[in-house]
């Protein structure tokens, strides 16, 4: 069955594709942007985190330094009381030692015991000492003290310092980092640079820049929170990260910078890398989208195929067999026909014989042309040409009709056949009669098909309310207590060409195409249909249509039974059909009723004849449809284009094909009527009685 | 059907790992810690003092100073006093609680709960002006009032006929030995001969206790000129009501007892408190322990009455340049002690470990009674 969604799909799917994909686009480079902002971002924190370590690192060295020194001075201070007479040799020794810087003691009233004496208020640091403690102070152009107590008991006697001068400063405690590229000072808030960096030789240095000059001030106000701060700026000499951190123990602070370039190594390279991985990520993510696309409409378009081969490959299987079951079916009343007509060949003259044979031949025929009929309607089904086509409808009438036909079938079977309407208020109705009567006459045919001897069948239709006040809800049901159906067959009942068993097995007969038929009126009508079954109790059938009503016809119409015969008699019929046999067999058809008959055998003659005829001479016209030279219809059309009465006779259809088209074809071309081969008596009649009566 | 769900089972699968993606970038994106980026130092100073802040001496001048400083830098001042060692914890937190960003305090007796206080709350600044205790955001003061008590000691010396001078402590801490002894120290170097009686009143804020005690000790003997100290002024009131000379604490220029009155030593805190605060603003705060003294104008000599002995400026004035350019201090050698042991001989000089902690010893020329 073609997916009447897929073609929709399958149009749409192109731009619909694209727009997603543009989307997906769209999406990822943004993805990928606020990707490379973020690790940006990310490894500058990073770099400002180990800035800040490498200052606490720097710091620490320095602090260290200052330690080492200051345990270097303590030691010689802890010695010094003891050893009075070698004092002055030992200091020497340890002046020569090391002659960065001055040693000197003084005793604590600031007169001096060996090299020069200094004042507290220069260096606050002997102020410290003189009170017991070790200091470090630095005095802008004298340059770095370091002064520690020496103890006598736990007096202080004297106070030992030594003195690193502005020059030496660089060299003795200067820390850069970075292997070099970091330019670092030892700075005190209040007094300035204590130790200058290595950068110190070069013309103005970067750590004079305006710029540069606010980042160390927005740094030193962050360094008490953590002890370091480390921060990226630009100079003239390109990006650069500042970095700061405490000297524990003393006042000062590092403070310095590296060229971002030099802290970046290496590690800009994970940026490039992960914007290159998320890129390949990104079109692996596309291409296999792309892909994921493409074998999807593939795969779908295969499943339609499948689907499509499936639905024909069943199709075709269900046709098989039954054109297998159908050749059977045919074949049966075929024989029948060709086996006693030789039969009534072989002794014409025993007229009992003849008769039985005929009237077996009759029967089969019935059945073979009903088969036929149900073959065809099936296939009109199929190919979608259902019109309905309403007319008003007399149910009570159609009711009567039914039990006509059902009544032989019925009595042989001595079947119980019951038919009653039920609360109908409105017995006429708008519908498609001829399909309403043959969808009721297939419930019924099934019903005393599959029904054994002695049963009974119901029908019923009843009245219930509809949404609307001009429609009413007729629900019709058909029952029997006969053989049922398995309920495995139930399922599939209304499918085409299922039967349940076989008719070779089983012996009844059927095309198992009735309730397939009834199951597409229905479905054409908007109607519902409900199947009830029991194997061995009997099925049950309901229908629910939805009709407008309709006036009821006037009394004489509705009484088919009523009225005297029409006087027929000697109604002169011009009969138009190019095949020869079929003139025949109608012609004695008519003249058993006592019809007068003319014979035409193409359009051209007969329009002839009317033509030449006087007006009147002609009651009826049985006209053909498919002739050559002239059909029916162009024959028709040209008799109404004739001067007079002879324009106004009655023309009948007489056609193999009896179809809604061909109804309609022959409405048009101005035919009163339409007949199906073979010629009916009955429908003749009646159809006379409409026209002339 | 089959592929169609596995088509949204691999669609489900990339949106999936798509929102996992953004997830991660936006969890891991903590917001750039702009590394300059810092929190505007509060400017709501609290108080808490354990002594009461109209004691006329050390609390209120801290007091005094605290909140000046406060006005002229346009802080809010919120001080809460009498403050018990065991309710300090709480009151400090309430202060912080209410934003303030400085906690200013009185005395070593809070210093434990000090410790922990700022531990806690690292973004608050504290700073004691007495007490030993410092941390990364505790600062406490070391003042070395010690060096004014010995230019009243001078004073006193210089003024005394009788060579009896009365000194009236609530009891005998530390901290009253050391005043004590330092004021010693000032009177014998001025005059040789002069001694210092002392007597305790067993109680800081009884005034009668006070007055009496001194009283005792004025009847017990000669004596011309007397300070004291942890005492109400009740103990030199009764003094001056005597007639005797008195030297003391003064919180302003006003002079307590014009009758008698020589001289005191006074306190301004103003210029340290201004400097911390500064340091506290620039987010250059260090909790270390800052010293204080003479030299700073942390502790200073209230101007000589006229009722000193004519000479006594000039003395006074070369003890305090000694003082001033470091070449002295007053415990630096020789002292004796009362018991005729040398303490601290010629040329050296007392630790201030000692000084703070281990002079539980009085220096020659101390009676204590």
């Amino acid at each position: 069955m073609t997916d009447a969604k897929g073609s929709k799909t399958a149009s749409r799917g192109p731009l619909r594709t694209g727009l997603i994909a543009v989307t997906m686009l769209v999406v990822t480079a943004a993805i990928g942007i606020f990707l490379y902002l973020q690790v940006n971002t990310l490894l500058n924190q990073y770099m400002e985190v180990q800035g800040e370590k490498q200052a606490e690192t720097l710091a620490e060295l320095t602090h260290r330094q200052f330690q080492v020194e200051l345990t270097a001075l303590y030691t010689v201070a802890s010695e010094l009381p003891q050893i009075e007479g070698m004092r002055e040799k030992a200091l020497r020794a340890i002046q020569e030692a090391d002659n960065s810087g001055q040693i000197s003691v003084q005793y604590v009233d600031g007169t001096s015991l060996y090299g020069n004496a200094y004042s507290s208020v220069d260096f606050p640091c002997i102020d410290s000492a003189v009170h017991g403690e070790n200091a470090i102070s630095y005095c802008p152009g004298k340059g770095l003290m370091f002064c520690v107590p020496a103890f006598r008991d736990k007096n202080i006697a004297y106070v030992v310092c030594r003195l690193y001068s502005e020059d030496v400063l660089r060299d003795r405690f200067g820390v850069d980092g970075y292997s070099g590229s970091g330019h670092t000072r030892i700075e005190d808030f209040e007094r300035g640079i204590v130790v200058d960096s290595s950068a110190s030789d070069q013309v103005g240095t970067v750590f004079d820049e305006p710029s540069v000059r606010d980042g160390i001030d927005a740094l030193d106000q962050n360094l008490y929170d953590k002890g370091s701060a480390s921060d990226f700026r630009t100079s003239s000499i390109g990006d650069i990260m500042l970095y700061a951190a405490l000297i524990e123990g003393t006042d000062y602070h590092v403070v310095g910078y590296v060229p971002k370039s030099v802290v970046m190594q290496g590690v800009q390279g994970i940026s490039y890398m992960v914007i290159i991985v998320f890129t390949v990520l990104a079109a692996m993510m596309f291409a296999g989208g792309f892909l994921l696309v493409v074998l999807e409409r593939k795969s779908r378009e295969s499943n339609a195929l499948r689907e499509a081969a499936r639905v024909a490959e069943k199709a075709n299987a269900a046709k098989s067999e039954f054109l297998a079951n159908m050749s059977h079916d045919i074949r049966t009343p075929m024989n029948a026909i060709t086996g006693f007509t030789r039969l009534a060949l072989q002794d014409p003259t025993d007229a009992q014989n003849v008769k039985d044979c005929l009237e077996k031949i009759q029967s089969a025929s019935d059945n073979l042309l009903s088969q036929l009929n149900g073959i065809l309607e099936m296939s009109r089904i199929e190919s979608g040409n259902l019109d309905l086509v309403e007319e008003p409808c007399f149910l009570p009438g159609i009711l009567d009709e039914l039990r006509v036909v059902t009544d032989d079938a019925a009595q042989s079977k001595q079947l119980t056949v019951t038919m009653q309407l039920d609360e109908v208020t409105n017995r006429t109705v708008w519908c498609d009669r001829a399909r309403l009567r043959q969808m009721l006459l297939n419930l019924l045919s099934n019903a005393i098909k599959f029904t054994p001897e002695g049963g009974n069948i119901w029908l019923g239709i009843r009245q219930s309310t509809a949404d609307s006040p001009e429609k009413a809800r007729y629900i019709m049901v058909v029952k029997d207590d006969g053989i049922g159906m398995s309920q495995e067959f139930a399922e599939k009942a209304f499918t085409p060409f299922e039967r349940e068993r076989t008719s070779t097995v089983s012996g009844l007969e059927g095309s198992g195409l009735g309730l397939a038929i009834v199951k597409n009126f229905v479905d054409a009508m908007g109607g519902t249909i409900q199947l009830k079954t029991d194997q061995g109790s009997g099925t049950q059938v309901t229908v629910e249509l939805e009709m407008r009503f309709a006036d009821d016809p006037l009394p004489q119409q509705a009484q088919q039974e009523d009225t005297a015969e029409l006087s027929l008699d000697g109604l002169r019929v011009l009969l138009v059909d190019d095949i020869e046999l079929n003139r025949e067999i109608a012609a004695a058809v008519l003249e058993m009723s006592d019809f007068e008959v003319e014979q035409a055998c193409d359009g051209t003659e007969a329009v002839d004849m009317v033509a030449t005829a006087e007006p009147g001479y002609y009651d009826l016209v049985l006209m053909d449809i498919q002739m050559p030279t002239m059909n029916g219809y162009e024959a028709t059309q040209a008799i109404r284009k004739l001067e007079g009465a002879r324009s106004r006779v009655p023309i009948i259809a007489l056609s193999a094909n009896a179809f809604d088209e061909d109804r309609k074809a022959s409405a048009d071309a101005g035919m009163n009527a339409h007949l199906a081969k073979p010629l009916d008596p009955d429908e003749l009649m009646d159809t006379l009685r409409q026209l002339l009566g | 059907m089959d592929l169609r769900r596995r088509r949204a089972i691999i669609l489900a699968v990339v949106l999936l790992a798509l929102a996992a993606l953004v997830a991660i970038i936006v969890v891991s994106a903590t917001p750039p810690q702009n590394a300059n980026s810092r929190t505007p130092a509060a400017n709501k100073v609290g108080m808490v003092l354990n002594g009461s802040a109209d004691d006329g001496g050390f609390t209120q001048a801290l007091h005094e100073a605290a909140q000046a400083v406060c006005a002229e830098m346009g802080m809010q001042f919120i001080s809460r006093d009498g403050i018990s060692a065991d309710d300090f914890p709480a009151t400090a937190q309430q202060l912080i609680d209410i934003g303030c960003g400085m906690i200013l305090c009185d005395s070593e007796a809070f210093d434990d709960d000090l410790v922990e206080l700022a531990a806690k709350n690292p973004r608050v600044r504290f700073i004691n002006a007495m007490g030993t205790v410092k941390g990364h955001n505790l600062a406490s003061c070391m003042r070395r009032t010690y060096q004014a008590r010995y230019l009243t000691g001078i004073v006193a010396g210089l003024q005394t006929q009788t060579n009896e001078i009365g000194y009236v402590v609530s009891s005998l801490t530390l901290e009253t030995i050391r005043q004590l002894n330092a004021f010693t120290l000032g009177a014998r170097k001025a005059n040789p001969k002069a001694t210092v009686f002392v007597r305790c009143t067993n109680d800081r804020y009884d005034e009668d206790a006070a007055a009496q005690t001194m009283d005792a000790l004025l009847d017990a003997h000669d004596i011309d000129v007397v300070s004291s100290h942890a005492v109400p002024t009740s103990a030199l009131a009764a003094a001056d009501k005597r007639n005797t000379w008195t030297i003391g604490y003064c919180s302003n220029s006003e002079t307590p007892f014009p009758r008698t009155w020589l001289t005191g030593y006074t306190f301004d805190w103003k210029p340290f408190y201004t400097l911390r605060f500064e340091e506290w603003q620039d987010n250059r705060f260090v909790g270390k322990q800052y010293r204080g003294g003479i030299r700073n104008g942390l502790v200073s000599l209230a101007p000589l009455s006229d009722l000193v002995r004519p000479g006594t400026q000039a003395v006074v004035d070369a003890e305090l340049d000694r003082l001033m350019n470091g070449t002295f201090d007053v415990f630096f050698g020789p002292i004796v002690d009362n018991s005729k042991t040398m303490r601290v001989r010629d040329g050296e000089a007392l630790s201030d470990e000692q000084i703070l902690h281990g002079m539980d010893w009085f220096v020659e020329g101390v009676v204590t009674e």
